[in-house]
């Protein structure tokens, strides 16, 4: 199974977030307030190998609605309007969107006003494009509202 | 970004050094692109 994998999934249906890791590493949710729970034991069967909690990543203040492993990191989105970067061995949040160093102190946090490159805690760097610079931030395009006579 | 981050996706071509890019978009319709430009290896030991 490819390391990167789409997880995610509509609010509206569940509020359980799932990723599989490789098979090596134990099964990862990620629940509606942000922690990283084992998934519910099943009723009618044996779970012959059960999860266990392996970590629980506080932040997010809403419902997850997407979660996405990127080798070494985990990135998540919520209905609190942010997407936090998560180091996956750590299990501690480095950034989030709108970009902020979560862990100043440790390594290189610069923060650029053009093309708000953050480098964080000697991680992953990740660079958000606004505006209409390479079309980075797109805007979905409305039909002006008609006027009525 | 207003509003909920609906969704997180996840998208790369086959060519060698694309590290992907991440899209996330939001209740009014905006889509932001998270583009990952390096990673390093750093267990805390160094």
């Amino acid at each position: 199974m490819p390391l990167d994998q789409d997880c995610s999934m509509a609010p509206a249906r569940s509020s359980w977030q799932t990723c599989f890791l490789p098979s090596s590493l134990p099964r990862l949710l990620l629940a509606s307030n942000g922690h990283v729970v084992p998934p519910p034991a099943p009723t009618a069967q044996v779970n012959l190998q059960p999860t266990v909690t392996v970590q629980t990543l506080h932040g997010h203040k809403g419902t997850i609605t997407g979660i996405k492993v990127h080798g070494d990191h985990i990135m998540s989105s919520s209905t609190d309007g942010s997407v936090r970067v998560w180091r996956a061995v750590e299990g501690r949040g480095q950034l989030m969107y709108p970009w902020f160093d979560l862990q100043v102190g440790r390594g290189v946090a610069a923060l650029l006003n053009a093309g708000v490159t953050v480098m964080g805690n000697g991680g992953c760097s990740y660079t958000h494009i606004p505006g209409d610079q390479a079309q980075g931030f797109t805007r979905a395009h409305r039909p002006a509202p008609q006027p009525h006579f | 970004m207003n509003g909920w981050a609906r969704s997180l996706t996840y998208s790369r071509s086959n060519e060698v050094g694309d590290r992907g890019t991440f899209f996330v978009c939001d209740e009014e319709g905006s889509v932001v692109r998270i583009v990952p430009c390096g990673t390093k290896q750093d267990r805390g030991d160094m």
